[in-house]
């Protein structure tokens, strides 16, 4: 039958007890405020219903920010439980569910739908095109992403959180040692969330290999588009292996099947074989969106094309194929042979060149440029040196008989910390501070965002570089607690005091987003930043249709060259636009595969099975559907174009 | 009538068949087992491609140089997977 | 001069099929994995049945035979798009899936037998192994019925249109998909489980 109803709500825990109390609190406050208001209407038609890759974009960007917050306050309790030794602000199992969640949320719900969420904004308008190329799958996967995050964030106030560690390593992850509900919550939020990113996959491709404006070859694309392209294409070939080990782990936990068990012909080491298959390139699909971000900020307030342009986009080929062929270096120490290890190291050394030719491609770009200190190329500069302390600890770590002494210690932690900040986190808060005026049409504040940016740097330093002397000294990773014997106190309460840091700079960020909104002045050129790619040549806001003729390009930064030669991109006349339809069937499946999900979670599985039904009912549904959207008539798109761009409109277009 | 069933299906339908029993040989055959997987590895690729090139219509793509970069991407990742899982859990040493 | 065929006229239809062939590659990075899976576990038979043990050659002849004679009548229904033919696409179409059903009807056979000779999903590593991966094919056949029948009835609603042409040239793909999958299942399954 499952699980019984006295394991349903958590007990126990009076943080706990608060965290129901402000959840079912703000979910009140927001049904008031749409019901007051009268916005139900709006919600649904205007963003619940969207197929617009800009308002899709937005909502994955606003649940990453949300989740942001979430992961952090994971952070902080941790450095706070670990700021001195015998601590008991929580204790071993709190712990364990705090450290499980801070690094599923950080990495699968934060990172991924925040270079998800600028990918959809940014790339049909680097590529001048219209929408993506599939608008009602792209919506789709917001709402899966959407559903395998709420069932993994209601875990610690229902039925209890995943605690075995973001890698679920069996046989902890097991039934017999994990028998609650909480990495049941694992594999089936992780899986549904998967099913979406997948999709997001395929999408892209399709989208810039088949959706380029004319003229704009594949070595005419930004780097930000080419980034994003391989990207997709390491999503595509890895996440199927999750699906697979999760669909394994459930089979284990929930079947009673043998994948993972210690007996009757298990292997528990194989959970991590196929979770590390995808779990290396996963890092990488982090990685490179970083990259491509950073190419385009490096450019842009140097003055100066991107250096190296070939070999940019040479060397991310390079570490998509390559990151398929270094996963054991995660598991070096689990018993297989010197020559399996050696093999692995060799990769593993070898996959940092292409990121170091990147590196010396950066520094060339700003190499006599006009550098401009701007908010995002504060975060750029900064990448560069953090980042490569990141990259560099990870050359140590690739030697597998060194790694005996550093696996599994603050060292690896501070490792992975330090290419994850320096690259995706700034990388994505860089995104943020450049986009945004884009997509709103106001920047956000510069004095305001220096002081964050300041906060930042330094807190992250403070915070992180502690801790590789911690692992040199012998403290391992996911403890709970030390003892004062151990001396790993002193560093430990640098490192927290660190944490805090880092916490009044994303309160900044926070902050600077409501006063920006309040008090930053409108611009209406659309190209606050005088940037290089086709992007900049809408207006802000911007045209539901995106571009009301299609550019023809015939060079690289082709905003830059109309700018430089004044020359306008949008020759030839408005026609008709044709757009896709709205729908309310991606939102529909999400919420069904929630409740399937969460019902699949306590194993009850009556209500599992009904709620299949609504999920087939949705497919069958978009089978039979002939709905092949509708037309923007020319006199509107005339219109909307004389509102949005005023007096230039009869600079940009002809009629 | 007959172009319903046109020649190029027809052949690669009894080629498969072929295939099909050359694989089934080496059980009914009792044939060596080293040699045995040899034969059903190289019957499954050449099926596999068969399929592909002949029913699938995989060369007349529009976009066929993307399709077969498509699929060597996916045969190079699950080689590695296979391959790479044989080696570190079972064979490596 | 040749033109282009139904199914891939539109700038939305050639995208459809090529988002469709991407999806292929992760479905075999997917299949991949699984055969890993197995292939790792195929010896840990425990003390439950071994595969030479519970492998019956005739059932695994009449599954392959019926799988490979459908991809013949899917790619001529394909070809019946070609020339217009509705009563060629629907008579095709429903062989097709008939001899799926026959698949499918041998598999699940398969499956209780293998139970009730004391081979389960929980008997041990192997079985677990083989569950999962014939279980995943099979299913992935099963969707593919029902998909067969929806597009068996648009078609007869709406005629053969670009629409309906290019959903049934999609669903060939993945037809002829799971019969590749199956041609390494059996063949490294099956035979291979037989011979060892």
């Amino acid at each position: 039958m499952g699980f019984k109803w006295d394991h349903f709500f958590v007990t126990g825990e009076p943080m706990i007890y608060g965290a129901m109390v402000s959840i079912v609190l703000v979910s009140l406050a927001i049904v008031i405020g749409l019901t007051k208001f009268k916005k139900w209407g709006y919600l649904w038609t205007e963003w619940l219903t969207t197929v617009d890759h800009k308002r899709i974009g937005v909502m994955y960007i606003l649940c990453a920010l949300l989740m942001l917050f979430r992961g952090g306050v994971d952070a902080l309790l941790m450095r706070a439980q670990l700021a001195g030794p015998d601590l008991k602000i929580l204790d071993a199992q709190h712990y364990n569910e705090i450290f499980t969640t801070h690094g599923l949320i950080m990495i699968l719900f934060m990172a991924m739908p925040f270079i998800i969420g600028l990918m959809n904004i940014v790339i049909p308008l680097q590529i001048g095109a219209r929408d993506v190329a599939f608008p009602y799958l792209n919506a789709v996967s917001f709402w899966l992403f959407f559903a395998g995050a709420m069932l993994l964030n209601v875990s610690f106030i229902i039925g209890g959180s995943p605690d075995a560690g973001w890698t679920a390593y069996f046989p902890l992850a097991g039934k017999e040692f994990s028998p609650g509900v909480g990495n049941n919550y694992y594999a089936i939020a992780l899986q549904i969330a998967g099913l979406g990113t997948l999709m997001t996959g395929i999408n892209f491709i399709v989208t810039i290999l088949k959706m380029r404006a004319p003229g704009m070859t594949l070595m005419k694309m930004p780097m930000f588009t080419w980034s994003i392209l391989i990207t997709n294409v390491i999503i595509l070939f890895a996440f199927p292996v999750l699906t697979v080990a999760l669909a394994l782990m459930m089979f284990d936990r929930m079947f009673g099947a043998q994948f993972f068990t210690m007996a009757n012909g298990g292997m528990d080491m194989l959970w991590a074989n196929l979770f590390w298959i995808w779990g290396h390139p996963e890092v990488y699909i982090v990685i490179l969106p970083a990259f491509g971000i950073y190419s385009e900020i490096i450019s842009t307030f140097s003055r100066k094309n991107l250096y190296g342009y070939k070999s940019m986009v040479v060397s991310m080929i390079a570490i998509s194929a390559l990151s398929f062929v270094v996963w054991v270096h995660h598991f070096y120490t689990m018993g297989q042979g010197a020559m399996v290890n050696g093999f692995f190291s060799i990769t593993t050394m070898a996959i940092s060149i292409p990121t170091g030719v990147k590196i010396f491609n950066w520094l060339f770009t700003m190499r006599k440029g006009k550098i401009e200190f701007t908010v995002p190329m504060l975060y750029a500069l900064a990448f560069i040196p953090i980042f490569t302390i990141g990259g560099v600890t990870g050359v140590m770590l690739a030697m597998a008989s060194a790694d005996y002494q550093y696996h599994n210690t603050m060292f690896l932690v501070a490792h992975f910390h330090y290419v994850l900040i320096p690259g995706t986190v700034f990388a994505v808060i860089a995104g943020f501070y450049y986009w945004f005026p884009k997509v709103f049409g106001f920047k956000l504040d510069e004095k305001i965002g220096k002081i964050t940016f300041w906060f930042i740097t330094i807190s992250f330093n403070v915070t992180f570089f502690p801790l590789f002397i911690l692992g040199l000294k012998g403290m391992t990773r996911r403890t709970f607690t030390y003892s004062a014997e151990s001396g790993f106190g002193p560093l430990n309460l640098i490192a927290t005091i660190g944490s805090i840091g880092l916490a009044i700079g994303f309160i900044l960020l926070v902050y600077n987003i409501y006063y920006s909104v309040r008090y930053a002045p409108r611009e209406t050129n659309g190209d606050p930043w005088n940037a290089r790619t086709l992007e900049w040549s809408t207006s802000s806001p911007i045209a539901p249709y995106n571009f009301a003729v299609i550019p023809t390009i015939d060079s690289l930064d082709p905003f830059w060259k109309s700018k430089k030669e004044g020359t306008s991109l949008l020759k030839g006349k408005i026609k008709d636009i044709h757009m896709p339809s709205n729908s309310g069937i991606p939102f529909i499946l999400g919420a069904a595969f929630m409740a399937f999900g969460f019902f699949l979670i306590f194993e009850w599985w009556v209500p599992t099975i009904i709620f299949s039904i609504p999920i087939l009912i949705c497919l069958i549904a978009r089978s039979f559907q002939r709905d092949h959207g509708f037309h923007i008539h020319k006199e509107e798109v005339i219109e909307t174009e004389k509102k949005l761009r005023g007096d230039q409109y009869e600079e940009q277009a002809s009629v | 009538m007959s172009a319903l069933f046109p020649k190029q299906q027809v052949v690669g339908f009894i080629q498969s068949l072929v295939l099909t029993i050359i694989a089934l040989s080496v059980y009914f055959l009792d044939i060596p087992y080293r040699i045995s997987l040899m034969i059903l590895i190289v019957t499954a690729l050449l099926q596999g491609g068969l399929q592909l090139i002949v029913f699938m219509h995989m060369g007349e793509n529009e976009d066929k140089s993307v399709l077969y970069l498509n699929l060597g991407y996916a045969i190079f990742v699950a080689v590695t997977i296979v391959f790479g899982t044989l080696w570190t859990l079972l064979w490596g040493w | 001069m040749k033109s282009k065929p139904l199914y891939s006229l539109g700038e939305e239809s050639s995208n459809r099929i090529l988002g469709f062939w991407l999806f292929l590659g992760a479905e075999i990075a997917l299949f991949g994995t699984l055969f890993a899976v197995y292939l790792t576990l195929a010896n840990n038979t425990g003390s439950a049945p071994t595969q030479k043990e519970l492998f019956e050659m005739n059932g695994v002849m009449i599954e392959t035979f019926a799988l490979l004679t459908s991809s013949f009548t899917i790619g001529l229904v394909v070809n019946a798009i070609k020339l217009n033919h509705k009563k060629a696409f629907m008579s095709f179409l429903i062989i097709t899936l008939a001899l799926g059903a026959i698949f499918l009807g041998v598999e699940i056979t398969e499956f209780f037998t293998y139970v009730h000779e004391g081979a389960t999903l929980q008997s041990s590593g192997a079985l677990s192994a083989l569950f999962v991966l014939l279980g995943t094919h099979g299913a992935h056949v099963t969707f593919g019925m029902f998909w067969g029948i929806a597009i068996l009835i648009q078609t007869y609603r709406e005629g053969i249109t670009e629409t309906t042409a290019n959903k049934t040239f999609i669903y060939s793909l993945y037809w002829h998909f799971l019969d590749v999958v199956w041609i390494f299942i059996f063949s490294f399954v099956y035979v291979k489980g037989l011979i060892g």
